[in-house]
């Protein structure tokens, strides 16, 4: 039952975890120079420090595991999960050295946070925080959003072994025939946005008086978050700082174009815009927002707490689109929910239960899978109503035309099932310490889908049992539990073969 | 010159591509307000 | 006429002390979590409230936003050109901002602001300066530092050595 392993497998592993670390202590001299431009001592020490001992390290699993073997699917799903850990511990590090969190579990917390781009933050003091540090918290959004593997990918990861690392860190999709080049396209859709949706929020910045500096590293930062779904923002109070229409007109607008499949924008940006209309997962997307936002709308009693029709949009469905892409952005403080109904909440928690698209920077359960679902029933109903003889045949658009087959709906049924066995998981763990069902439930969601939008229980002064298990929550939730599994077949039978 | 001609087609597809996401994603924005606004005048009425 | 001048002083005496006690009212300071946890109860009332100003002055059309600080709450205020030209330090790395007390009108959805939470700051007083904080390096950090470094010299060629290759089939290529 448990899959083989044989110590055999651990050398290769090891390998390209060394690579993962060095590559991660590299990207700490991003935020190491920013600190030295701007004249933070105190930060870019701790980064240059964090940064050795991630390449340190690196080094030392790269000397004693000098095997570079093609990964096999097993090890290629190891690898993904425990690099995934490994590197929340060490982009904790430095955030541990600003002394903005309380200990080195909350530190691991908003590391993990901005990895799994949930958002969920135990930061203290952040509007005091060096621009270095902060700028770390959102550039762990942007690889992780874009895929610490993909990263991988990029740089230094041999195709044969490509393809398996970057299954398992929950991306299907080939975009393109070769792995690498799908890694590529998916960083110059990303680089492009970057550079047109930083230049449009630099500009909204810049009109309403920040300095160009400041008006600069929100925009990127803003960005970075917003693009890869993670809802991290430069200052405490989250978009809510800005007190802007046009930023949140801006933020949603880039969070609902990181929420969509990047074979869709492929297809867009080579020629074949047609698929915005014709590919089912989208038009299943649009459907979602609207009926998700209906049952937020229809949870609103008159009279309506809002003094006109653009407040009311406003608030309500900013914190939706924020939900349903799973950026977890805010532009109310949490205590606003005090006045939202328990049915307008509930059309947040199944908003951010669905997720966002297959194969983009989003979470949860995928609109990719509730469709297949839907189809499957569809299907079945059709067979019971047909005559015996009748081959009945469900097909969509993505991409391609695809029949559905019953290998389709069993993933996608397994998939939906631990997502929503992990929500209510967390959801009863919430209430076990003392907090009301419906906010527990949220956060589980929030945490487990990677959104991070809070009811007001994730802070640094909640209990350590919960702030792990939203750890682990997170991780699950971004990896879609098959590498994590895979990973504890390969411990089991280590200890097994003893 | 066949190779510019080739980049400039590519670049070309890229921003048709990037405008028609924009503007799709205000068209979705606009469904939404749409529904928002009956919401809030029907609430209105019944108040 | 003497009764006429007596009952007039003591309304004007009256009306002093309402009027001081309205001012009292009026400088009596809300903390933002009061704000918070009972957001109707001060929906369009004048109040007081006192705090760090951090991060950045927004300009709205012919008005600005700061956001105050107060403990771990935060509440955007609406100030006009005079005070915004008052408020010398924002809080931000290494610089603690002004302590500010603002009296104004607080809205739970501002009719003006597309329904934010703000006050529209009638007086604003500057309370405590701003200053620049100094920062403290750790030198055992810069040491710790050193030491990683030269490791990492040393034990760079040696694990970038060519690795040994070998295929799916456990075979060296």
């Amino acid at each position: 039952m448990i899959p083989y392993f044989s110590r055999e497998d651990v050398g290769p592993i090891l390998h390209y975890l060394g690579k993962m670390i060095e590559g991660i202590g590299v990207l700490m001299f991003v935020p190491f120079f920013i600190g030295v431009l701007n004249g933070e001592w105190g930060p870019s020490i701790d980064f240059i420090l964090s940064s050795l001992f991630s390449i340190a390290l690196g080094s030392v699993f790269l000397f004693i595991f000098r095997e570079e073997k093609d990964l096999n699917w097993r090890q290629g799903m190891s690898v993904v999960t425990l690099c995934w850990i490994v590197v929340m511990f060490l982009g904790a590090l430095p955030l541990y050295l600003s002394g903005h969190y309380l200990s080195y579990l909350d530190a691991s917390f908003e590391a993990m946070s901005a990895l799994a781009t949930t958002g969920l933050v135990v930061v203290n003091d952040l509007d005091h925080m060096s621009y270095a540090c902060n700028f770390w918290r959102h550039f762990m959004c942007f690889i992780g959003g874009q895929g610490i593997i993909l990263v991988a990918l990029t740089f230094f990861v041999r195709g044969g072994s490509a393809f398996k690392v970057y299954v398992g860190e929950a991306r299907e999709e080939r975009i393109m025939p070769n792995i690498i080049q799908t890694a590529r396209f998916i960083w110059l859709v990303s680089l492009t946005y970057l550079v047109i949706g930083s230049a449009i929020l630099f500009s909204i910045n810049l009109w309403r008086g920040f300095s160009p500096g400041r008006a600069l590293f929100h925009a990127i930062c803003l960005f970075m978050a917003g693009w890869d779904t993670a809802g991290f923002a430069p200052q405490s109070q989250n978009i809510l700082y800005y007190h802007s229409y046009l930023i949140d007109l801006a933020t949603a607008m880039f969070c609902l174009l990181g929420a969509v499949n990047f074979g869709v924008h492929y297809a867009v940006w080579t020629g074949k815009p047609r698929e915005l209309l014709k590919n089912y997962e989208l038009k299943l997307y649009v459907a979602s927002i609207l009926i998700t936002f209906f049952i937020v709308c229809i949870g609103f009693k008159a009279p309506l707490p809002f003094p006109n029709f653009i407040s009311f949009f406003r608030e309500s469905f900013y914190q939706l689109i924020s939900a349903h892409t799973g950026v977890g952005y805010s532009n109310i403080d949490t205590h606003n929910f005090s006045y939202w109904s328990p049915l307008a909440i509930l059309g947040l928690i199944i908003a951010m239960g669905l997720g966002g698209s297959s194969t983009s920077t989003s979470g949860g359960i995928k609109i990719l899978r509730i469709g297949i679902l839907l189809k499957g029933i569809k299907k079945e109903v059709k067979i019971f109503t047909s005559p015996g003889a009748t081959v009945v045949v469900e097909k969509f658009h993505h991409i391609r035309d695809i029949i559905i087959e019953d290998n389709h709906i069993k993933m996608a049924a397994i998939i939906t099932l631990l997502y929503i066995a992990l929500y209510l998981a967390g959801g009863m763990i919430g209430v076990f310490y003392g907090y009301p069902f419906l906010p527990a439930l949220f956060e589980s969601v929030s945490a487990a889908a990677n959104v991070g939008l809070s009811m007001g229980i994730t802070s640094p002064f909640m209990p350590a049992g919960l702030k792990l298990t939203y750890i682990i929550e997170m991780w699950m939730g971004r990896l879609e539990f098959f590498s994590i599994f895979v990973f504890f077949s390969f411990l089991l039978s280590l200890k097994s073969s003893e | 010159m066949e190779k510019l001609i080739k980049y400039l087609k590519i670049l070309d597809r890229w921003v048709i591509g990037v405008i028609l996401e924009l503007i799709y994603t205000l068209i979705t924005f606009s469904a939404a307000a749409i529904l928002c606004c009956l919401f809030y005048f029907i609430a209105f009425i019944k108040k | 006429m003497k009764k006429i001048g007596f009952i007039l002083i003591i309304a004007t005496l009256f009306s002093g002390t309402v009027g001081a006690s309205k001012n009292r009212e009026q400088l009596k300071i809300t903390p933002v979590s009061t704000l918070f946890e009972e957001p109707s109860l001060y929906d369009g009332q004048r109040l007081t409230v006192q705090g760090e100003v951090i991060g950045d002055i927004m300009k709205d059309r012919e008005t600005f936003w700061i956001n105050i600080k107060d403990g771990d709450f935060f509440i955007g205020v609406v100030i006009n050109n005079f005070q915004r030209e008052e408020i010398r330090y924002l809080g931000r790395y290494g610089v603690r901002g002004d302590i500010v007390k603002v009296s104004g009108i607080y809205h739970l959805h501002c009719p003006l602001h597309y329904g934010e939470r703000d006050i529209h700051a009638e007086q604003l007083e500057i309370v405590e300066s701003g200053y620049k904080m100094q920062e403290t390096i750790q030198r055992d950090r810069i040491i710790i530092g050193l030491l990683l470094g030269i490791f990492t010299i040393i034990i760079l060629p040696y694990s970038h050595r060519k690795s040994i290759q070998k295929g799916t089939d456990g075979q060296q290529k």
